[in-house]
């Protein structure tokens, strides 16, 4: 009964990360950072540390707040360092009840990001050191990302240390280059999770229940239910034309999170079929070790176990769908930037200039820029 | 008996969780089994500064058989350059130097936080009108008035991987400049060699 409440109760929490989300793209800022509100705990805290953090961090950035968003993304990055960590007792829970239990710990590729994102903000704040420091740290430790090595080349190259820049570059493939305006365009809403049950797992329960019942095993309803799979909902992206002064421009470099969700969740994949499968074996096991008489009961509560159970769907919802960098070179002075059918005005100083443009989907855009 | 079987693999279990991750500060000469922040932070920027401070003004106050009551030297730092992978917040740094010249007493230190040559001539410009300090770094014998010098920090870090931890180094140097000429006068250099867990 206990294991029934805890299930039903987990099922029942909501998502506030993802209403949160949706109020950053309708551009209310102060809404989604009300409802982050318990990313003021320590992140020891609390399980899901780690996406209010990022979430929270990704709502100070858009709304133009660099200080907050570096210092937000500082701890997010601490708290991704901590649930890294494996714990045994989450993993036997994990097993047991169900993949959500556990902490959330953000994939490689979400890391890089939040780096790319931090580092922004220090450009933005005007504290180049800080912005190659943490994405230096990529390259000892973590998975990098295009964005991610072509803003260190950058940043190296303008601390004189061209020969490590140079290094980058190759890496990269593409020719150093020049510029003073750094365009970043956020497009598109990154692919949500969705929990479906995986139709291989009937099949296969199926088969196990002929199995047994040939081994003269009552069969059991509750495995039919199958097991649990996230999958990803991809959404429409924005075309990715962009005319600056009437003139195309094609991005110095792109990374596609799409396609990066999806390459782990791959990669996840077949751990995930694993314990889902170990978790609908262990619930088969515990209905046929139960007295027979009460078996049909059990095979009840079994099968309400197994349907309420979901895959884990988090991840972190307020990420684009696919990041355009533009390294241009532009001559001081007011521009007219054309994004799909949506024209916004651009000023360009002397120095360095970063420039943000968020498009969350075709209609809706907003930009960001401080020089 | 199954009973306790249970309440030892839940014991096992609780102790399997997750542990904020730390360092040893693993420096020959330092403290031993010092407790550190994994990542390079205010501890070891205080650990640095004031080693290096110490070396630098006792060799120079050797050297210049200079006079502390007439004035503390005054130590103008116009480049912090953090060539590591560690965000450093600058007005920590700023706080910690200040604070590690207070303790010393025997010097004050003030951080600027630009690199242009340009602020070294609007710093230039302000140190020619200030009264109260000599116009160059070098004292001339009998001159009632403390000398100051520009200087710059640069924390470089190198890292070796082993099998459960990391052993990091982070090497910070400390060069002071002729206010004049912007020749190098001195440098002290400290190694601070960190055990991290993985």
């Amino acid at each position: 009964m206990f294991y029934l409440c805890m299930l039903l109760l987990l099922c029942s929490c909501s998502h506030y990360y993802q209403d949160a989300a949706a109020q950053l793209r309708d551009g209310c800022f102060e809404e989604a950072e009300k409802k982050l509100s318990k990313a003021d705990q320590h992140y020891t805290v609390s399980n899901e540390a780690a996406l209010l953090l990022l979430s929270r961090a990704m709502v100070y950035f858009q709304s133009g707040q660099h200080e907050k968003s570096s210092k937000e993304f500082e701890k997010a990055l601490d708290a991704i360092d901590y649930y890294k960590q494996n714990s045994l007792p989450e993993i036997a829970g994990q097993t047991l009840i169900q993949d959500s239990i556990a902490a959330y710990a953000p994939p490689p590729f979400e890391e890089s990001l939040a780096r790319f994102y931090q580092a922004l903000a220090f450009l933005h704040l005007r504290q180049e050191e800080n912005a190659a420091a943490t994405v230096y740290y990529l390259e000892n430790h973590s998975e990098q990302n295009p964005l991610t090595s072509y803003l260190l080349a950058l940043l190296f190259e303008r601390r004189g240390d061209a020969s490590n820049a140079q290094v980058l570059y190759s890496r990269l493939q593409v020719k150093p280059p020049s510029g003073n305006v750094l365009l970043v365009h956020h497009r598109g809403v990154a692919p949500q999770k969705k929990s479906q049950i995986a139709k291989t797992s009937i099949v296969s329960a199926a088969i196990l229940e002929t199995i047994l019942h040939v081994k003269d095993v009552k069969p059991a309803l509750s495995t039919l239910a199958g097991v649990p799979v996230p999958v990803l909902c991809n959404t429409v992206r924005p075309t990715y034309a962009l005319k600056i002064d009437n003139h195309y421009q094609h991005p110095t470099i792109s990374y596609d999170i799409a396609k990066a969700a999806e390459a782990h969740l791959d990669k996840e994949m077949p751990w995930t079929a694993a314990r889902a499968a170990a978790r609908l074996l262990i619930r088969r096991g515990l209905v046929a070790s139960t007295k027979e008489d009460y078996q049909p009961l059990m095979d009840i509560a079994m099968l309400i176990s197994n349907i309420a159970t979901q895959a884990d769907t988090r991840s972190w919802t307020m990420l684009p769908s696919c990041i355009d960098f533009y390294h241009l070179n532009l001559n001081p002075g007011r521009h007219q930037v054309q994004v799909g059918k949506q024209t916004v005005t651009i000023t360009v100083q002397k120095d360095l200039n970063v420039i943000e443009i968020f498009q969350p989907s075709s209609d809706n855009i907003f930009t960001q820029e401080i020089s | 008996m199954k009973k306790q079987a249970l309440l030892a693999l839940s014991l096992i279990l609780a102790g399997c969780g997750r542990n904020i991750r730390t360092a040893e500060d693993v420096t020959p000469g330092n403290a031993k089994e010092t407790c550190l922040n994994w990542k390079y932070g205010a501890t070891d920027i205080r650990i640095q500064t004031g080693k290096i401070t110490k070396e630098l003004v006792d060799r120079w106050v050797a050297r210049t058989k200079y006079d502390l009551t007439n004035g503390k030297p005054r130590i103008i730092i116009t480049h912090i350059d953090n060539r590591t992978d560690m965000v450093i917040s600058n007005d920590m740094i700023r706080g910690i130097i200040e604070h590690v010249a207070v303790e010393d007493g025997r010097v004050a230190m003030v951080v600027g936080d630009t690199k242009d040559e340009q602020e070294l001539d609007t710093w230039l410009k302000k140190i020619t009108k200030d009264p109260k300090y000599a116009k160059k770094s070098r004292v001339d014998n009998n001159e009632a008035q403390a000398p100051q010098f520009l200087a710059k920090i640069r924390i470089v870090k190198a890292m070796t991987e082993q099998k459960r931890y990391d052993i990091e180094e982070y090497l910070m140097t400390l060069t002071l400049y002729d206010l004049e000429t912007q020749q190098i006068i001195d440098s002290a250099t400290d190694i601070l060699r960190k055990k991290v867990q993985i």
